[in-house]
């Protein structure tokens, strides 16, 4: 493989690793502090999805504009979700919870089926079309590079996110009160904090993310009511293999995961892609099952005694 | 009365008059994916059933009886072998008509067989469906045989030539998602490429539910084809050309009418659409090609979708399950004076309706029992089409082409 092949494979896996790591920020994020596994974060990336196309389609906003507007009504969703199907279910037996949050992410698919059609709808901007080019190189014998411009601004959209997470949670009194949260619930409520406060920012905070990953990737995906399933299980991947809980990690591992599968698609064949990350996954779990960047024993889902 | 005994009694009176007036219908089973991914074709092909349901019964029905649908949902085959199930057990359907996708059509076309049930598949397009010797069970549309066979013929008797290559130089490189309609189709292509003795410079299988082609695209690109044909579904195929023109991979490509040749596929790529072939339904010229009646019968077919879809052309998908229905209602029904499966059969088999006589331009006759592809409508034809000023313009084979090829 010449160097010039390497490198386009390298940033192409760099560049998908991008998406999933943007898209599995929020999940990392609910999971960390409120230990409950959002089944319906697939979904909840349809609906940011749609809601930007709408956008785009009905008022021909931008999909990077729309962010304004599709990032809050996530937001606003998700505060109606924790009220609705979240906070209800707190106190309940783990296998509840699955089932609350399985079962609404089977009603929005069909929701979105039923008043969306199952049509494969895009967005094509014009200016993404332009590609950048890097190189050439003649002095390293590099031919052209190309970057995609979409899966660049969602690359360093998501890396930002990260790192502003990484420091608000390490800096910030609120970041303070969630970390505190996250570590040990009861301890937290004896100190004054208002756990019931924090569960909801967090929950609707996560479907913000989610929000901003929809709308950074309707120019390059294409939107239908399974979109979500999709992603979810690769979602889920990162999530687990970056250390439930760990922003950074999910990050790292959704880069990792995007150059595995690019090398894998090139190097075997891309019907062995899954079954490389899958080893990988499972390799990880074995050695280190609270993944590359977890904590000790974040894995372990404890049961939470219900709110009020 | 209290309010709810009396909607009760309202609801067992419906029941009996709905059992009454079951008496003297003829009642059809219909097995296809309305909700889950496929629900978009599954649901087009019920309005093509519909349709034809529609229009026979305002002439008269069959035999003077009006023919009603029992449809049913299925998104995945154990469902579908379980829907087919309930059809013939509680519901005591003898004829069934599906399925849309060939996984679907594979699981429930063997409930059927087992319980002797006439089953016509108007759209799965596995060649094996119609492969496994099966006495019960007809596909009106063509087998993926048939249209894996189109497109090798199409890049050697129309590209090479326009390429100034000879047919064996010319390089091929077949894609196919791993699904049973990918892996269907892409065995047949390198089967018939083989036969002819062409070069075959790669194949490739992926999971059409990827989110990333960029590896592949590569590859391809390294292996340097002439002509790239491909067996994908619509989500996968925009991905693939999308990142093929940013990573500058570009030659012919013919793919299917379930990717390529799909609305969604232009209006996701529009300009760089253009030239691109898709193998499958010719639908486009079937209609001028018609002998009087049957125009007849496709133009008011049309006209009605387009009444019922804002105006929407019927897709192939609508196409082939209209045009299912009709050979069942208008040939094979009134011969067999009835449903009963075995009468069905003998009508089916004793079938000859020519080419240009059947609808859709498509005859009617079905490889009898014993041969390879027992049960396929031997007179089905596939066709290659070309999207050309944001229209799919059929273009191959030459006798049934309403186009040039550009």
């Amino acid at each position: 493989m010449d160097l010039t092949l390497f490198a386009q494979l390298l940033i192409s896996g760099l560049l998908l690793g991008g998406v999933y790591a943007l898209s599995s920020i929020g999940l990392t994020l609910i999971f960390g502090v409120m230990k409950i596994v959002n089944f319906a974060h697939g979904e909840f990336l349809m609906i940011a999805m749609y809601l930007s196309f709408w956008l785009h389609h009905l008022l021909r906003i931008d999909p990077y504009l729309s962010i304004a507007i599709v990032a809050p009504a996530l937001f606003g969703l998700g505060l109606l979700t924790y009220r609705g199907c979240v906070r209800p279910t707190l106190g309940a037996p783990h296998l509840s919870q699955i089932f609350v949050m399985v079962g609404l992410s089977i009603v929005i698919e069909n929701v979105a089926l039923l008043w969306w059609s199952a049509d494969f709808r895009t967005v094509s901007l014009d200016y993404l079309r332009a590609q950048i080019v890097l190189g050439p190189w003649p002095a390293v014998g590099m031919e052209e590079i190309i970057v995609n411009p979409g899966r660049l601004i969602a690359f360093i959209v998501g890396l930002s996110i990260s790192v502003a997470f990484y420091f608000f949670l390490k800096l910030s009194y609120s970041g303070k009160i969630i970390r505190a949260t996250a570590q040990d619930r009861s301890t937290a409520l004896l100190m004054g904090i208002d756990i019931d406060k924090v569960y909801r920012t967090t929950f609707a905070a996560g479907l913000l993310l989610v929000g901003v990953a929809g709308a950074l990737m309707i120019p390059m995906f294409t939107v239908h009511p399974f979109v979500g399933f999709e992603f979810v299980l690769v979602m889920f991947v990162v999530v687990v293999l970056g250390g439930m809980g760990s922003v950074v990690g999910a990050v790292l591992a959704g880069l990792l995961i995007g150059v595995l599968e690019v090398f894998t698609d090139f190097v075997i064949g891309p019907d062995s892609k899954q079954a490389v990350y899958f080893l990988l996954f499972i390799a990880v779990l074995v050695l280190k099952p609270s993944g590359l960047f977890g904590l000790k024993g974040e894995e372990e889902i404890e049961r939470i005694e219900a709110i009020e | 009365m209290n309010a709810r005994i009396l909607v009760g009694l309202v609801l067992i009176l419906a029941l009996l008059v709905g059992q009454a007036a079951a008496q003297d219908v003829w009642r059809i089973g219909t097995i296809l994916p309305l909700t889950g991914p496929q629900a978009k074709n599954g649901i087009k092909n019920f309005d093509g059933i519909k349709i034809a349901t529609d229009m026979i019964n305002e002439t008269g029905g069959v035999l003077g009886k009006k023919v009603v649908l029992v449809s049913a949902d299925a998104s995945e085959p154990q469902a579908a072998a379980s829907e087919a199930n309930r059809l013939i057990t509680n519901e005591k359907l003898t004829v069934i008509v599906g399925t849309q996708s060939s996984s679907l059509a594979m699981a429930a076309t063997v409930v059927a067989e087992q319980n002797k049930v006439f089953y016509l598949e108007n759209e799965g397009v596995s060649s094996q469906i119609t492969g496994r010797g099966f006495k019960y069970v007809f596909r009106t549309t063509f087998s993926g045989d048939m249209m894996a066979n189109q497109m090798v013929d199409y890049a050697v008797q129309v590209l090479a030539p326009k390429l100034n290559k000879d047919a064996k130089s010319l390089r091929m490189a077949i894609i196919h998602e791993d699904g049973g309609f990918g892996t269907s189709t892409g065995t047949a292509l390198q089967k018939h490429a083989k036969a002819l003795g062409l070069n075959i410079a790669a194949v490739e299988t992926y999971s059409a539910k990827t989110a990333d082609l960029s590896g592949l695209v590569l590859k391809l690109k390294q292996s340097k084809p002439d002509v790239l044909l491909t067996a994908q579904y619509i989500n996968d195929s925009i991905l693939f050309h999308r990142q093929s023109a940013e990573l500058r991979f570009s030659v012919p490509v013919i793919g299917t009418t379930a990717g390529q040749g799909t609305p969604d596929f232009y209006s996701a790529l529009t300009k760089e659409a253009e030239g691109i072939l898709a193998g499958g339904i010719p639908s486009e010229i079937s209609i001028d090609r018609l002998g009087a009646e049957q125009k007849a019968d496709a133009g008011e077919f049309v006209k009605r979708y387009q009444a019922s879809h804002n105006g929407e052309y019927p897709s192939p998908t609508a196409f082939v399950g209209f045009a299912g229905a009709w050979i069942l209602y208008k040939h094979i029904m009134p011969k067999a004076g009835g449903l009963d499966p075995e009468k069905l059969r003998e009508a089916a088999l004793a079938l000859d309706v020519p080419p240009g006589k059947g609808v859709l331009n498509w005859g009617v006759k079905f490889s009898p029992p014993g041969a390879p592809d027992a049960g396929q409508n031997v007179y089905a034809s596939a066709g290659i089409s070309q999207w050309q000023d944001g229209k799919l313009r059929l273009v191959f084979p030459k006798e049934i082409a309403a186009a040039e090829a550009k």
